[in-house]
């Protein structure tokens, strides 16, 4: 009979080991083993279950502490190195601002000083007026998304829209440098369900790095950007092409890795190849890395259209 | 190519002198070339340096009005072939960014600067003194 009830009161005291245990498991630390402070077998049982039980809530704490400190440390590195790359390209992004300015300032002195002109005759003018106007609000507006974190808000786009942005933003700087800019893009693609303002920096981040693979050219050799967008019945992709040097092969795999970087201390960040991938994996897509055939690198973004394919 | 008349048809105002602009920018390119047209017997235009040196091999101007940054070679290129070719033209280098070298270089050769953006009264003012400055000290081919 004692030998039952001593089986019996094991039975038990497995039962509520198993229960620590398993609600451990499932993330629930606050489950105790019941305690009889007899100092037997079970009791130190259930005092080591429940020791066990607060360590690992203890470390498990201290885990998420420190993946919540990571966190905020990677994008505070995100945002610097956005606003790193946003620095750089002021200069190009003035230049690229004074164009149409200038157009402005032109056209108004000259409607100014013809006040006879009949509205109607000055139609060709206050075209070109509204063409500049809106070309320098698509400048602002890649500044403005660019430097702006945020969390990934799907909406039905065009994709050529942050494409453009992004060339927008990279003309000046580009141009600045010599680099021919050769665009080819299907403006009347379906759209896709995608975060504008991500695929932009997706993009900034593509032209950004083929600026600077051209950098490190000698001063004879040609300096072309190819920026490319077409559709597939599934998909849109983008490519970014440089006449670049290309990536070495022993370095190719790992480019999307964070702080992989092969500019010198203090260029780059290692992390726009890495976000830009990041970025468009959330999207259900693909970024992928092939040599160009003149020995170039070559980018391509693939982005799966949305099922109706119709954008706003 | 229509002309805008201009009221003040001051220093540049020059019967039979003929006048180069080149820019990238379509919309600049385009309206410098008719405030020109104000002031100049003829006005040429060009898209890109190499564009601005085959029309200064081809021809002589009085005026050139050259961007500096565009792609392919630098307005920098059309100065210097103005200077080959034209030693008396009045050169003015029309920029929206020009770093130090760039303004040192842009003196050196003789030619004015004028920065983006700018209305028709400072390019037309531009103009004069880029002229003021060819009669005064030609520069050296």
């Amino acid at each position: 009979m004692a030998t039952a009830k001593v089986f019996e009161e094991i039975t038990l005291a497995l039962e509520d080991v198993a229960e620590v245990l398993t609600a451990v498991a499932r993330g629930d630390f606050a489950v105790r083993a019941p305690r009889s402070f007899r100092g037997d077998s079970i009791d130190v049982l259930a005092f080591l279950v429940n020791s066990t039980a607060e360590e690992v809530s203890d470390l498990v704490e201290q885990l998420e502490n420190e993946r919540t400190e990571l966190r905020q440390a990677r994008d505070q590195l995100v945002m610097a190195a956005k606003l790193a790359a946003l620095g750089e390209l002021a200069a190009g992004v003035a230049h690229e601002l004074n164009q149409p300015l200038t157009a402005i300032q032109m056209l108004a002195d000259m409607l100014l000083r013809r006040p006879e002109r009949k509205l109607s005759e000055c139609e060709g003018d206050l075209q070109m007026l509204s063409e500049a106007a809106r070309r320098m609000a698509r400048i602002v507006d890649g500044v403005r998304t660019f430097g702006r974190p945020g969390q990934l808000r799907r909406v039905p786009t065009q994709p050529a829209a942050p494409l453009m942005a992004a060339i927008d933003l990279l003309a000046g700087t580009l141009s600045r440098e010599g680099v021919t800019l050769e665009v080819d893009i299907e403006h009347d693609t379906p759209g896709i369900e995608a975060d504008p303002d991500q695929l932009n920096q997706v993009f900034v981040n593509l032209l950004t790095n083929a600026r600077d693979a051209l950098r490190s050219l000698s001063s004879g050799s040609p300096r072309r950007v190819q920026v490319c967008l077409w559709s597939t019945p599934s998909s849109v992709a983008v490519s970014v092409e440089d006449s670049g040097l290309g990536i070495d092969p022993l370095d190719a795999s790992r480019i999307f890795d964070p702080f992989f970087t092969t500019k010198g201390v203090g260029e780059g960040t290692g992390l726009g190849l890495s976000v830009s991938h990041g970025i468009v994996s959330n999207h259900g897509g693909s970024l992928s890395y092939q040599p160009s055939k003149d020995g170039g690198a070559r980018f391509v973004v693939v982005l799966p259209l949305r099922p109706d394919g119709v954008a706003r | 190519m229509p002309v805008e008349a201009s009221p003040s048809r001051s220093a540049t105002a020059q019967g039979r002198e003929r006048a180069l602009v080149v820019d990238d920018d379509d919309h600049v390119r385009v309206l410098v070339q008719r405030i020109l047209a104000t002031a100049f017997a003829a006005v040429d235009a060009a898209h890109n340096a190499a564009q601005g040196v085959a029309a200064l091999q081809g021809q002589a101007y009085d005026v050139v009005v050259t961007d500096l940054t565009m792609p392919g070679a630098s307005g920098l290129t059309v100065v210097r072939e103005a200077r080959i070719r034209a030693p008396e033209a009045a050169v003015l280098v029309i920029t929206g960014f020009a770093d130090q070298d760039d303004e040192a270089q842009i003196q050196q050769l003789g030619a004015e600067l004028l920065r983006k953006p700018f209305g028709v009264g400072e390019l037309l003012a531009a103009i004069a003194r880029a002229q003021a400055s060819a009669r005064l000290s030609p520069a050296e081919g």
